[in-house]
């Protein structure tokens, strides 16, 4: 399982933010690259959320993501913004994946608006993690983690992950070490 | 605080009856101004009589069956307006004429088309429409686009996605909109009563009580209207409310 992107390019108005980009992805991958410089773009093209202006996106299967902002329904409890995208799955094993995270078992059910950020960002971890799909893509997912939880969820992450192709955004070299694989380069 | 609130709201309630009251004994035309206790007893006589239940059930029927219909069409509408573009640019001139018409202009031509008896019904339907289209429209623009792609990547069946993010957005616009609309239809509804005097309707009796100069029969009816129809709006935003409760409740 793989996306390929062959010579895309992408501009925002006047402003091009991908130029005639080649890459391919399988297994894991790590995007470290200043802000502005098209990493939210491509993700969003891999995701079929923009169309490039130039150039071809080819994706085996589907794609989902963890986005830089969490996206959860506010009213849902943190396990039924899970389930709401992965209805495959029994209920208790999305508590053993928030549990995995560290979530303790009275966050499990408390709206999503009342969860605090870190709490927030395990819960939208859990979703991109859990749900079916052949690649995902990863945007800042350890953000606002203290560094124990932060250890454990990338452990997990990385278990799950295994068979599936992934595409880690991050800013963070410690992060970008511990899952090693091809590092992407935006030119 | 609460107690303190109603206290003070209840104060100024007294001050406008004691102001209506010291207005009514200076005006020496009785029927001009009935007093707030004429009035008081004029509705507690009319309170026990089969007529006046027919008449508040004759009005109400037909009122809350153009309010109700004004719902229906304006969420359907607002929906297809949100979703296809030709749609939105063909209801737009359309509500924006409803609005800026007259209710008397309406009113006229209405009675035209359909018979004094339905006539409530068709005016309240029009007045309410514009008011519950626009705020649901407004309420589908505003959801949260991010939420929405998030739907779209995680492949969310609409119908999950209908419960889980729509609605719950889209509902304090609706319940606004019936918060206005309830008011609208029963004052739109009496006035084209009293226009089209269908016979057997609280409209007919404001009109006669006009007509002889039965002021005190006129505030009485003028009461039951605002009595009704907050006793309506109260019932049906509590139910609204509980739904939106239920909305928020969430799954799982």
């Amino acid at each position: 399982m793989k996306a390929v992107l062959n010579g895309v390019s992408k501009r925002y108005g006047d402003q091009w933010v991908l130029r005639d980009l080649n890459l391919t992805l399988e297994g894991t991958n790590v995007l470290m690259a200043p802000s502005g410089r098209g990493k939210t773009t491509l993700a969003r093209l891999l995701l079929g959320l923009e169309t490039p202006d130039a150039g071809r996106v080819e994706t085996d299967g589907r794609i989902v993501a963890q986005f830089q902002e969490d996206r959860l329904c506010g009213q849902l409890t943190a396990v039924g913004n899970v389930a709401l995208c992965c209805p495959q799955l029994h209920r208790n094993e999305i508590e053993a994946a928030l549990a995995a995270l560290g979530l303790c078992e009275e966050d499990w059910s408390k709206p999503a608006r009342q969860l605090s950020g870190g709490q927030a960002r395990r819960v939208a971890l859990a979703r991109a993690v859990l749900a079916p799909a052949e690649g995902v893509i990863l945007d800042e997912p350890f953000k606002g983690l203290d560094e124990e939880t932060r250890q454990r969820a990338m452990d997990w992450v990385r278990r799950m992950l295994e068979d599936r192709w992934l595409l880690l955004i991050t800013h963070d070299e410690q992060e970008a070490e511990a899952f090693g694989g091809a590092s992407v380069e935006i030119p | 605080m609460e107690w303190n609130k109603r206290a003070k709201q209840a104060a100024a309630i007294l001050f406008w009856v004691a102001v209506w009251q010291f207005g009514a004994m200076m005006i020496p035309q009785k029927f001009l101004l009935a007093s707030p206790l004429e009035t008081l007893e004029t509705l507690a006589g009319l309170l026990p009589t089969a007529a006046f239940w027919q008449r508040v059930g004759f009005s109400a029927l037909r009122i809350l069956a153009g309010f109700f219909g004004a719902l229906a069409a304006g969420v359907v509408l607002a929906a297809a307006s949100a979703w296809l573009e030709p749609v939105r640019v063909l209801i737009r001139p359309l509500m924006q004429l409803i609005k800026a018409v007259p209710v008397a202009s309406f009113i006229i031509l209405a009675l035209l088309w359909v018979r004094s008896a339905n006539l409530a019904v068709l005016i309240s339907f029009l007045m309410v429409l514009p008011v519950v289209y626009t705020a649901v429209l407004e309420g589908i623009q505003q959801t949260d686009r991010q939420l929405l792609e998030m739907a779209k990547v995680f492949r969310i069946p609409f119908s999950r996605a209908l419960g889980a993010i729509w609605l719950p957005q889209v509902w304090p616009y609706f319940v606004q909109s019936c918060t206005v609309g309830m008011g609208l239809a029963w004052k739109s509804g009496i006035a084209a009563e009293v226009i089209g005097l269908p016979s057997g309707s609280i409209g007919e009796a404001l009109y006669q009580a006009k007509l002889y100069l039965e002021t005190g029969e006129l505030f009485a009816w003028t009461a039951v209207i605002v009595l009704v129809s907050g006793a309506f709006e109260t019932l049906f935003l509590r139910l609204l409310r509980a739904a939106g409760r239920r909305l928020e409740g969430g799954v799982a």
